[in-house]
């Protein structure tokens, strides 16, 4: 552990605070990526899937103006274009997050609402992840991602390079707000919600907010812009717990008090939770639930499992 | 006490314990079956649920939604009408 840096306590702070807000926001709007697309399909209603536009506009401008100011101290760490790997992965976590009723940080944030289904969801979760980054299912992750597809000579394209033209990132940055925008204003974002905490708009502009300082605060100090994703750094917390080390193979990891050592994105996760958990206290949402049926227990774990691995193989 | 829970359920579906999406899915599924002008009473624990996906739905659907929330025990008891049509 000697050449690896120790972690300072503003690190520290800066990454469980990071998850607290977070945590606090998604419990506070009940913002929900997996409500944004069943809602649509279910009952025809389109407030989440607004919310989740509104969110992916902020993050997409934010995320790129800091990047084109010179903020960071690299470009965005953008990932191989794998399709083969992202298609069966995305797949798999879509029906884990549908098993479960809650994404990654869905199940950390109802954690905090006392939901004991949710702990059960995050073993297999925390399980199906390790196996793939770490464990059996690693030569199936190597394997799917080897298919790589670059566009011209770009391996690690954005939605620009598809255009083969140079400079023309704000351009297509612009054609998405320009699609967004109305889409978002019909859902009038300024009225006031029927219910307690905040609403959907709201819950939408902050993470997307968040997403941004993310990108920022993960680069400052975690030492490399990561983004706000929850895959790896849930293995990183849970490796760092279980063996001692975040293991990470490509972020940085600083030594936590000579206990370990951990990635700053290992921290957020840590937050999650607990942030969830002060807002569903203001709210007087938290209640500590269990289902009453012991096939939910088997169902949450189950599911947890799938989402884990589709997560992993998918890069995310 | 409001109209609809002063009359008498036409059924009662309890999803205590179940998280979201599946009272909304069981709700909806179980509106499909009931007849026109029935009253169906929903038990639900999931905050998301009672206060966010089953009124927009009833709002979608153009159904009567009435909401009593036990404070204590901290679960809802819920009636939808199912419109006349």
């Amino acid at each position: 552990m000697e050449e690896v840096p120790k972690a300072t306590l503003i690190l520290l702070l800066s990454g469980v605070l990071t998850g607290v807000i977070f945590g606090f926001t998604l419990q506070h709007s009940r913002y929900c990526m997996n409500a944004a697309f069943r809602d649509v399909i279910l009952i025809k209603d389109f407030t989440w899937f607004r919310a989740w536009l509104l969110a992916l506009l902020v993050a997409i401008i934010g995320a790129n103006l800091i990047e084109d100011l010179g903020i960071l101290e690299d470009t965005l760490r953008r990932q191989a274009f794998a399709p083969v790997a992202a298609i069966i992965g995305g797949y798999l976590f879509g029906a884990g997050v549908v098993i479960t009723g809650g994404c990654g940080s869905g199940i950390l944030c109802r954690q905090g609402e006392g939901q004991f289904g949710a702990v059960v969801a995050i073993l297999g979760f925390v399980a199906g992840i390790i196996t793939t980054l770490h464990g059996l299912l690693n030569p199936a992750l190597t394997f799917l991602r080897s298919f790589k597809v670059p566009i011209g000579d770009e391996y690690t394209p954005a939605l620009w390079d598809l255009l083969g033209i140079e400079g023309m990132k704000w351009m297509v940055i612009g054609v998405v707000a320009a699609v967004i925008i109305p889409v978002v204003l019909k859902g009038k974002p300024f009225g006031k919600g029927s219910r307690k905490g905040w609403s959907w708009s709201l819950g939408g502009f902050l993470v997307g907010l968040i997403v941004v300082w993310a990108w920022w605060a993960s680069n400052y100090w975690g030492g490399q812009p990561r983004g706000l994703s929850f895959i790896g750094p849930t293995s990183d917390l849970f490796m760092f717990i279980l063996t001692g080390s975040s293991n990470a193979p490509f972020d940085p990891m600083f030594n936590i008090f000579g206990i370990g050592i951990a990635t700053w994105s290992a921290l957020y996760i840590v937050g999650v939770p607990i942030g969830s958990y002060l807002s569903a206290k203001g709210l007087k949402e938290c209640k500590l639930t269990a289902p009453r049926e012991p096939q939910e227990l088997v169902r949450f774990f189950f599911g947890g499992l799938v989402m884990g691995i589709g997560g992993a193989l998918a890069g995310g | 006490m409001g109209e609809l829970s002063n009359m008498t359920p036409t059924d009662t579906l309890d999803v205590l314990g179940k998280v979201c999406p599946y009272p909304l899915v069981m709700t909806k599924k179980a509106l499909e079956k009931l007849p026109s002008g029935a009253i169906l009473k929903v038990l639900t624990d999931s905050p998301p649920s009672a206060e966010d996906s089953l009124p927009r739905l009833c709002e979608k659907l153009g159904y009567k939604f009435e909401s009593l929330k036990n404070e204590e025990k901290g679960f809802w008891e819920i009636y939808i009408q199912k419109s006349l049509r």
